[in-house]
């Protein structure tokens, strides 16, 4: 199993930005991939989610379009999954952060709303605090068993099968269902324990 | 497992629990039921593993899955593809033009045939309420900036399917991208860009998204400036949806934008930064707020462009170029070949320190350089602005509103920092003046915003006789009528001054008519109205109306509550002045209560040596006074008084400070030092409120007082004149004021001519009688002073009566074991002596041992009681 490292992220996301202008048109088709993510994990309301073929295949188009105009085309599908998933994680992290960020900051913008929006600016602060301390935990998680963190990752924020991380990681299935159920414990405890 | 457990140790926690995993459910019961038997401590670790690894985890994925939809929602909004064709207002849509920051543009023209046009239409989202009011005020903000380098926002509007979108003038050119940046010269283009940026700052307008999606480049490698203010229709639009990304691009925005705060002048510099770093290198910071970090290798003064890209990307906003045009003109000596400038850090500190040499005559320059500081900060407020206000005249006026207050916290600053240079703040004050009635003779608004602005600073000075001269023109200004919150401003500052010049009617008026003002706006003004509340409870206690006075203050001080129930200014100031008219009504220990608790909070703000905290001591000294705890109040009045002169020089306050100190100096009897203070605290309140002013004539009261001690009777009599003809003409006959000083008269016309002195104290009595509980200590020591007369007459009878009235009023109103009260109860035991009690003389001596406490040996009360006792 080769490795996707931190550093080949930051790299990529930095190649984005060398031409933001690309960067600008590829994150709408990405969070819009992302949405959809979103719902379909809403939709199982299990842990594990399964983003439709449609929406791996979309977002890899995107990103081979773009790897391929800089000229730098990923070594294979597999590993751009699992590069996918990180840069999703990141961009979701991303988002949680700045949210919280604009509730503190924004709170004279804030007083004009209405109660509703009063409300749904609560869940989504309080989803984005808990996004954030998951974040925090799976990073220590990462610290002792990096594999383990990244089932559990690329199952959370990317919505990636079983079968597909089976795939991904040339792993058999079993394997992977029983790291994300052992990740899973180990990442509420870490959850327990950074609770004040 | 709070202890961080070692590799080796997880690795083992995890096969063990594989192993559990695998089991069948009876099988790892008794499984772990026997290692909770052998190995307690690895039990319970795995045992909370087991127990994780079958609890449901739906509430993490589904927080997490909903921050994701969020995230996705944000960016892609329901921004539906315009086809060529349709119409959007007077527009037809041509073409999507694939360009531009955020959303599609689309190439358009004007549709209804009135002229021939070409436009970029952008989308900004769907329909909400205001959207229409937005995007008026947002085009006519926009319709200041007239630039070649700008591409224009020339119209705007909700499409039918209830989308708003904007529509910019269209420019020839492609984005500026990777091959143009090499085309063309990149100092070309960024002077370019930094142009109009600057005739935008000078328009008060913040791009808020400069990047390079954001800049046109025509053929002949003129860039443009596209897309101003649409990054801040996206953010309201979205704050308004869902709290969220907002419309900023990472590499581009300054630390300071990504820790959620409004874009603003200096954000932008931070971004022209980062895209001098940009045109250079071809490279971006990560998007994190770090600063450009890719050295410039491909120019002769590469060394100074990276000094340059430093500077303008520094973390801290205060640390950058002042204004574009300091960019500017460092890029401008670059490509010169001239040395650019070595600059000090920290611009306030630079002309505190240039204030410093220089502390007379510093004049307009230090104004002009006052002027580019605050140009900063009012920009940065600009977002806020727009989005608090609904129309372009606040707009104004709020922008006003904050320059206003940066300049007199400046000054405030500076006051206390530079204690020492005060007397060169005023001067300087004056100097400037001078110069803008010259500088701006033709300009009526910016004379009346200048105008204001001094006359706050006198204001913050405590310098109201000349605030007062700088702002009483403004009211008759003819010209164009002045923006409501400036003349707002403008009526609470006089109305601040006048009630420290003693008008209180007009200043009643005054800060009735701003409060009608400030309420006709929309919008959050609640700290305005606490204070303008503040004026006006001031104005009522200066009229001698306390309920309306109190009630007044207590609104001020519930809004200030509301604003922030913390410790700020507002309260603490409200605070104070509520105490104020709590003590004159005569409820001393709610007064203490609020004054300790205004103090409390200067403390918390680590503004304890404040000037207005320092009023807080003063009051509460004047409180101790009054409780009758002498020893505390001689220490507060010291206190105060020392730290006064220290940090602020001579001042009203400082004045009314010492008045006070004089009255327990002249209990205790120590007439040089009381002599000394009053003498002092006469000049004083003369040169800052006026000879005419109340205050003024309270110190002659002091003074009459003092020179009725000294045996001076003709003096007395010209500083009691004196005094009651000031309060009768600016306090009336019936103010407390005036009966106060009408009081010592009859004291004075006792030594002449009693009999005439007891009918006055009649006339007294009856009139503060009438004026109800709140002035009953003074009621109380009238009763007392015709008692003395009484005694001194012979008439024993009467005397206890009168003094018996002095001490239940005293009784009821002070505190327990005040030495008033033992005043009282002696001059009624002299007047049972007198009467022929006998047994009252052992009372009287005990009593008279405790006033020895208090007065002075040499005190004539003390004296005259003691001869009682004697007899």
């Amino acid at each position: 199993m080769d490795e996707v490292s931190d550093g080949e992220v930051t790299q990529l996301i930095e190649e984005l930005r060398q031409d933001p202008d690309q960067f600008e048109r590829l994150i709408p088709l990405m969070y819009n991939d992302l949405r959809r993510i979103g719902h379909n994990q809403r939709a199982a309301a299990g842990f594990i989610a399964g983003p439709t073929l449609q929406t791996t295949a979309l977002v890899n188009e995107a990103f081979l379009k773009l790897r391929g105009r800089l000229d730098q085309g990923c070594e294979n599908r597999l590993h751009f999954q699992r590069l996918m998933a990180k840069v999703m994680r990141q961009l979701i992290i991303d988002y949680a952060r700045r949210q919280l960020a604009e509730k503190r900051g924004g709170l004279q913008a804030h007083e004009t709303l209405t109660e509703a929006h009063h409300a749904a600016d609560d869940q989504a602060s309080q989803d984005s605090d808990f996004t954030l301390a998951v974040e925090e935990a799976l990073k220590t998680l990462e610290a002792d068993n990096p594999r383990q963190a990244e089932i559990l990752a690329a199952t959370l924020y990317a919505g990636y099968t079983s079968r597909e991380l089976a795939d991904i990681l040339d792993l058999s299935e079993r394997t992977i269902r029983r790291e994300l159920q052992k990740g899973r414990a180990w990442l509420m405890i870490a959850l327990d324990d950074a609770r004040p | 497992m709070t202890a961080p457990l070692t590799p080796a140790r997880r690795r083992l926690l995890d096969r063990l629990l594989d192993e559990l995993l695998d089991m069948a459910p009876a099988e790892r019961e008794q499984r772990l039921v026997a290692m909770a038997q052998r190995q307690p401590r690895l039990h319970r670790l795995v045992n909370r593993l087991v127990v994780a690894s079958t609890t449901p985890t739906e509430l993490f994925s589904e927080s997490v899955s909903r921050t994701a939809q969020r995230a996705a929602e944000q960016r892609r909004g329901s921004e539906p593809l315009l086809e060529s064709g349709e119409c959007l207002g007077s527009w037809r849509i041509l073409a999507p033009a694939g360009r531009g920051g955020m959303g599609v543009v689309y190439e358009a023209e004007r549709a209804d045939g009135a002229f021939e046009m070409r436009a970029a239409i952008k989308l900004i989202g769907s329909d909400r309420p205001g959207m229409a009011e937005r995007l008026a005020l947002e085009r006519q903000l926009l319709a200041r900036l007239n630039h070649p380098g700008i591409s224009r926002l020339i119209d705007g509007g909700i499409a039918d399917d209830g989308h708003g979108y904007l529509v910019m003038e269209w420019v020839d050119g492609d984005v500026l991208n990777n091959d143009l940046r090499r085309q063309f010269d990149p100092l070309a283009l960024f002077g370019d860009i930094a142009d109009a940026l600057m005739h935008a700052h000078q328009q008060l307008v913040v791009h808020g998204d400069i990047k390079p999606g954001n800049v046109l480049v025509s053929g002949e490698g003129r860039a443009r400036l596209v897309d101003f203010g649409v990054a801040r229709l996206l953010v309201d639009e979205q704050l308004a949806v869902e709290p969220g990304l907002r419309a900023l691009t990472p590499s581009f925005a300054a630390p300071e934008l990504l820790a959620g705060e409004p874009p603003s002048t200096q954000s932008d510099i931070w971004a022209l930064g980062v895209l001098l770093s940009w045109l250079h290198t071809g490279r971006l910071p990560n998007g994190d707020g770090s600063p450009p970090s890719a050295p410039i290798v491909n120019h002769p003064r590469s060394a100074d462009l990276d000094a340059v890209i430093a500077k303008a990307c520094a973390a801290d906003p205060a640390q950058r170029y002042p204004s574009v045009a300091a960019l500017a003109d460092e890029i401008q000596c670059l490509r010169q070949h001239v040395g650019i400038q070595a600059r000090p850090p920290g611009a306030v500190r630079r002309m505190r320190l240039w204030s410093r040499r220089n502390p007379v005559g510093a004049g307009l320059a230090a104004t002009l350089t006052i002027g580019v500081l605050l140009a900063a900060s009012v920009f940065g407020w600009q977002a806020q602005v727009v989005r608090a206000e609904r129309d372009l005249a606040r707009l104004e006026n709020l922008r006003w509103e904050v320059m206003r207050n940066q300049m007199v916290e400046l000054f405030s600053a500076a006051a206390q920092d530079h204690a020492d240079e005060e007397v060169s703040a005023r001067n300087l004050l004056d100097g400037s003046v001078e110069r803008m009635e010259a500088l701006l003779a033709g300009d009526t608004l910016g004379r009346a915003y200048t105008s204001s602005m001094l006359g706050s600073l006198y204001v913050a000075l405590q310098d109201y006789h000349n605030a007062a001269q700088v702002l009483r023109p403004l009211l008759d200004e003819t010209g164009d009528p002045l923006p409501p919150m400036l003349k707002s401003g403008i009526f609470g500052d006089l109305a601040l001054a006048e009630v420290h010049l003693g008008n209180h009617q007009r200043a009643l008026e005054l800060s009735e008519q701003a409060l009608e003002m400030v309420e006709r706006q929309a919008g959050d003004y609640r700290q305005r109205q606490s204070q303008l509340h503040q004026t006006r409870g001031s104005a009522l206690r200066g009229l001698g109306d306390w309920p309306g006075s109190i009630d007044a203050l207590e609104r001020a001080v519930s809004l200030a509550e509301a604003v922030d129930r913390g410790p700020n200014r507002t309260l603490a100031m409200a605070q104070n002045n509520l105490g104020v008219s709590l003590f004159y009504a005569g409820q001393l220990e709610p007064a203490r209560v609020t004054m300790e608790a205004a103090l409390a909070h200067w403390q918390a703000l680590g503004l304890g040596e404040f000037a207005d905290a320092l009023t807080v001591i003063n009051n509460l000294a004047t409180i101790y006074h009054q409780q009758g705890d002498l020893s505390r109040a001689q220490q507060a009045y010291r206190e105060t008084i020392a730290q006064r002169r220290q940090r602020f020089g001579d001042s009203a306050a400082l004045a009314a400070t010492m008045n006070n100190h004089a009255q327990v100096l002249m209990i205790q009897h120590r007439l040089p030092e009381a002599r000394s203070e009053i003498d002092q605290a006469l000049e004083m309140m003369g040169r800052f409120n006026g000879v005419n002013s109340p205050h003024y004539a309270l110190i002659l009261r002091s003074a009459a007082q003092l020179a009725l001690l000294e045996d001076s009777l003709a003096e007395a009599r010209d500083r009691l004149d004196q005094a009651e003809a000031i309060l009768l003409d600016s306090l009336g006959a019936d103010h407390l004021f005036t009966l106060l000083v009408k009081a010592q008269s009859a004291r004075l016309l006792a030594r002449q001519a009693p009999l005439d002195a007891l009918e006055q104290f009649d006339e007294l009595i009856d009139r503060l009688r009438a004026m109800g509980p709140g002035t009953e200590t003074h009621l109380a020591s009238v009763y007392c002073e015709q008692a003395m007369v009484q005694l001194r007459l012979g008439d024993a009878a009467s005397a206890t009566d009168t003094a018996g009235r002095c001490l239940a009023l005293r009784t009821e109103r002070l505190p327990t074991g005040h030495w008033e009260i033992s005043e009282a109860a002696a001059l009624q035991s002299a007047a049972r002596v007198q009467a022929g009690q006998e047994e009252a003389a052992s009372t009287l001596s005990h009593q008279v041992e405790q006033l020895a406490q208090v007065y002075g040996q040499q005190h004539p009360r003390l004296q005259w009681l003691q001869a009682q006792v004697d007899r």
